[in-house]
């Protein structure tokens, strides 16, 4: 495309960092962010740990104050503030009908649903609280933060699982190359709570208590994921609107896909496959690849053999956020699009903390010490254990 | 590449009028009522008693073998399947898994649009009783708290391996949803989308939606002077969205073009609609521009006529500033005064009411109207059909948070 694309600003929150640069050195140092949880209340039998965002002030990102906001929004609207930011923007510039906003979230705001239908089973159906009622809906904070900046262009909330956020940056960039808008948030957003956390320890997913040292991401000791929460934007617009505005990009968007099958193994493999055919990019060429095995087995050992099919012999670095921060569901696409873009930066990736001995083999995973990172492509994939799946490449 | 033609091949509804397409359609066409008394679970003094309750109904095996239990899914599976079988495929073409069909096909996606998913069921695990340890949570009510898992469990059911996604832009959702997979079309990421809108009332939903006090207590009378609000439904709509080149392979017709579409957010308010409408404008104009039609092209505005004051006012202010002149040429229907208003399914729904009055040329009338409101002077079709022989329909749709999404559809002739 002869004017691609563009990825022009981060805004990030998560256990590592709040901020571009609070996560970078984070991640520089490589020793992960995961600690005993103090807002998911871990259940009997769960592992304590979690990744929780440090914490913000939400006035420094936010212009107008707020009566109410849960978590799942704060770490939205936090992070759209930091996008901005990073991207130099100035919102009050932007065209309005011309800026617009895509975000996915698995789970969405969990807390404010118990909170609600608490007062129904508690106190009856007469007594809820009215205000709380449209902060329940799974679009709530996507179009908070359109009315906050004024985003009145496309506007789309996904809660396809853990492909959520890529579905939503796939998206934005179809939406930039059909000249849809000019500038476009896209993202995800999760936050941790007691409802969130009890529902991953029902659906089983959680690591069990014993595991006090991190989740073992693509370990054969793999028993479990550690919850994380992020909010993930990235600043999407046209290589000739960034440049024109003296603004460097991070990256070109240079395509992604979708993939859905039976099987993990079969819907990752085909999402990442489809993914570099929309970029042009052969295997070899891939500086790393981000994977978003959570230590949930059959999430972890569907990527790890959708990694080995598509890679085949290349030796390209693969690297699971998930170790690091904790599993951020419907938001790790965006995190891990931002993640990639800080380690290639960098230069190097930190080993996956945990991965000793891979039950899988064949991907090059990170262990031991760190790999190099050289400049070119990233491939991002977040898959869902209900075997969906999406990837992207950034060039 | 130029970008492909998109087809709408197969319609289905599971709808408090009918369990059907066919069922729906007629009982429209003659003004029937969803409304009626509602008595899904204990009101526990609420005063909002009237609902479109689906009663009687039983959900198509698949999706119980699928694993879900919920209402919601089960509306959705009916309205899915209608579609698939009504479009001509053989179940291998489409999808659908059966005895002698048990292959998955990597050509069909899923797109869902609903406001609460699986709530129906999930709300039971939403607040644990004192000292109750998660592990005594079913985890399948766990599940039904994320609104995409209801796309894992239809796409399981049907046998569907193509892109699968959900959308949950409040009642804006189903539009919204049918623009999504209208892009993913587009861009050739698939060549068949099934897009289902839907949603089932429960405790939760109900209860939140009395508090919004926006509900009437009679009926649904869209633009009417004396309208007192809207009613809540439930239920399920699917469209079946085929490529041209997928329909030609198989030798399918069209039933209509999905020619434009867009989804928004007004950047004003949470729940008070934008002056003017000027969001619902916006996403307008940019389904005409994406369809490559001047305003005056539409020949008929499926509106979201939810009966409401704020809604009916600013959506009549948006028409008229859309389409100047040309509005008072263009008869306008809401279902919403015979069906209620089916949250999630309300955009997908009315895109197939839309389509049936392309294919039929009649448009099903605007019940329970009776006094003609200066600031709404649309030309309502009012208490009777019409018949109109239209080429292009819009049909528009709005939700909390400031969403508005729009679709426009083109008779395949026009």
């Amino acid at each position: 495309m002869d004017d691609p694309v563009v990825i022009s600003g981060i805004g990030v929150l998560s256990a590592l960092g709040v901020g571009v640069e609070e996560t970078a050195a984070a991640l520089r140092e490589g020793a992960g962010a995961l600690a005993p949880s103090e807002r998911g209340r871990p259940p009997e039998g769960a592992t304590p740990l979690a990744g929780e965002v440090p914490p913000f002030r939400l006035e420094e990102f936010v212009p107008s104050p707020k009566a109410y906001l849960d978590r799942n929004s704060e770490l939205l609207l936090a992070a759209c503030g930091l996008a901005l930011r990073h991207a130099g923007l100035d919102p009050a510039a932007l065209a309005p009908e011309r800026s617009g906003i895509l975000v996915g979230t698995a789970w969405s705001g969990q807390d404010t649903m118990s909170a609600f239908f608490a007062d129904y089973v508690q106190k009856g159906p007469r007594l809820v609280k009215p205000f709380l009622f449209p902060h329940a809906y799974f679009n709530t904070a996507v179009s908070l933060a359109a009315i906050e900046w004024s985003l009145r262009g496309p506007h789309q909330a996904f809660a396809s699982g853990r492909a959520a956020a890529a579905q939503a940056l796939i998206e934005a960039h179809d939406l930039l190359a059909d000249g849809e808008a000019d500038v476009l948030l896209a993202g995800g957003c999760e936050a941790l709570g007691p409802a969130l956390v009890r529902a991953l320890a029902a659906l089983g997913w959680l690591a069990p208590a014993s595991q006090t040292a991190g989740p073992r991401v693509f370990d054969r000791r793999r028993d479990g994921l550690v919850p994380g929460e992020a909010g993930a934007v990235l600043v999407f617009e046209r290589a000739s609107r960034a440049q024109a505005r003296g603004a460097p990009p991070l990256a070109v968007f240079r395509g992604g896909a979708y993939g859905a099958a039976p099987d993990v193994a079969d819907a990752a493999s085909a999402a990442c496959r489809q993914a570099l055919d929309a970029a042009g990019v052969a295997p070899s060429d891939l500086a790393l690849v981000c994977a978003s095995a959570n230590g949930f087995g059959p999430l972890d050992d569907g990527e790890a053999e959708a990694l080995r099919r598509v890679l085949g012999g290349a030796a390209v670095p693969v690297c699971a956020p998930a170790a690091l921060c904790g599993d951020t569901q419907g938001a790790c696409a965006a995190l891990h699009a931002a993640l990639s873009l800080l380690l290639r930066a960098d230069g190097r990736v930190p080993p996956v903390p945990g991965l000793e001995t891979p039950a899988r083999p064949g991907p090059a995973f990170v262990t031991g010490a760190p790999a190099a990172v050289r400049p070119g492509p990233v491939l991002v994939l977040a898959a869902d254990p209900a075997g969906s799946a999406a990837a992207f490449v950034l060039g | 590449m130029p970008s492909p033609h998109i087809f709408v091949t197969g319609l289905g509804a599971v709808t408090p009028l009918g369990f059907s397409v066919a069922g729906t359609w007629s009982a429209l066409l003659a003004g029937r009522d969803a409304v009626g008394p509602f008595d899904l679970f204990d009101l526990g003094g609420l005063a909002c008693n009237r609902a479109g309750q689906i009663r009687g109904y039983s959900p198509p095996p698949a999706i119980l073998e699928a694993g879900a239990h919920d209402r919601a899914l089960g509306f959705a599976a009916g309205a899915c399947l209608e579609a698939l079988g009504k479009s001509g495929m053989r179940n291998a073409e489409c999808g659908v898994r059966s005895a002698e069909c048990g292959t998955w096909s990597a050509e069909c996606g899923i797109v869902t649009a609903t406001n609460f998913g699986s709530l129906d069921r999930g709300e039971c695990a939403l607040v644990p009783a004192a000292g109750e340890p998660p592990s005594s949570l079913p985890p399948d009510t766990c599940r039904d708290r994320m609104a995409g898992a209801g796309a894992d469990l239809l796409a399981r059911a049907l046998g569907l391996g193509g892109p699968r996604a959900t959308v949950t832009l409040s009642c804006a959702a189903g539009a919204a949803g049918l623009a999504l997979a209208a892009g993913i079309l587009r861009r050739g990421r698939a060549e068949r989308m099934l897009v289902v809108g839907y949603d089932a009332l429960s405790r939760f939903a109900w209860s939140g939606l009395c508090a919004l006090r926006t509900m009437a207590r009679d009926w649904v009378r869209p633009f009417d002077r004396n309208r007192s609000g809207t009613i809540f439904s439930e239920g399920a709509a699917a469209l079946l969205l085929e490529t041209g080149s997928a329909c030609r392979r198989r030798g399918a017709a069209p039933l209509a073009e999905l020619a434009g579409w867009g989804a928004n957010n007004n950047g004003y308010h949470m729940t008070a609609p934008a002056p003017r409408g000027a969001g619902s404008a916006q996403v307008m104009r940019q389904a005409l521009a994406r369809a490559g039609l001047p305003p005056e092209a539409i020949d008929h505005f499926n509106a979201h006529g939810t009966g409401t004051r704020p809604n009916d006012l600013t959506e009549s202010q948006a028409l008229a500033d859309v389409f100047g002149a040309h509005a008072a040429a263009i008869p306008v229907t809401s279902v919403k005064g015979s069906l209620g208003h089916m949250l999630g399914a309300a955009g997908t729904v009315e895109a197939v009411a839309s389509v049936l009055t392309l294919r039929d040329g009649v448009i099903p009338p605007t019940t329970h109207f009776e006094t003609p409101d200066p600031e709404c002077p649309v030309d309502l079709v009012a208490n009777a059909p019409r018949e109109v022989q239209a080429r292009c329909v819009l049909s528009n749709s709005a939700g909390i948070g400031g969403c508005n999404a729009a679709v426009i559809f083109r008779r395949c002739d026009g």
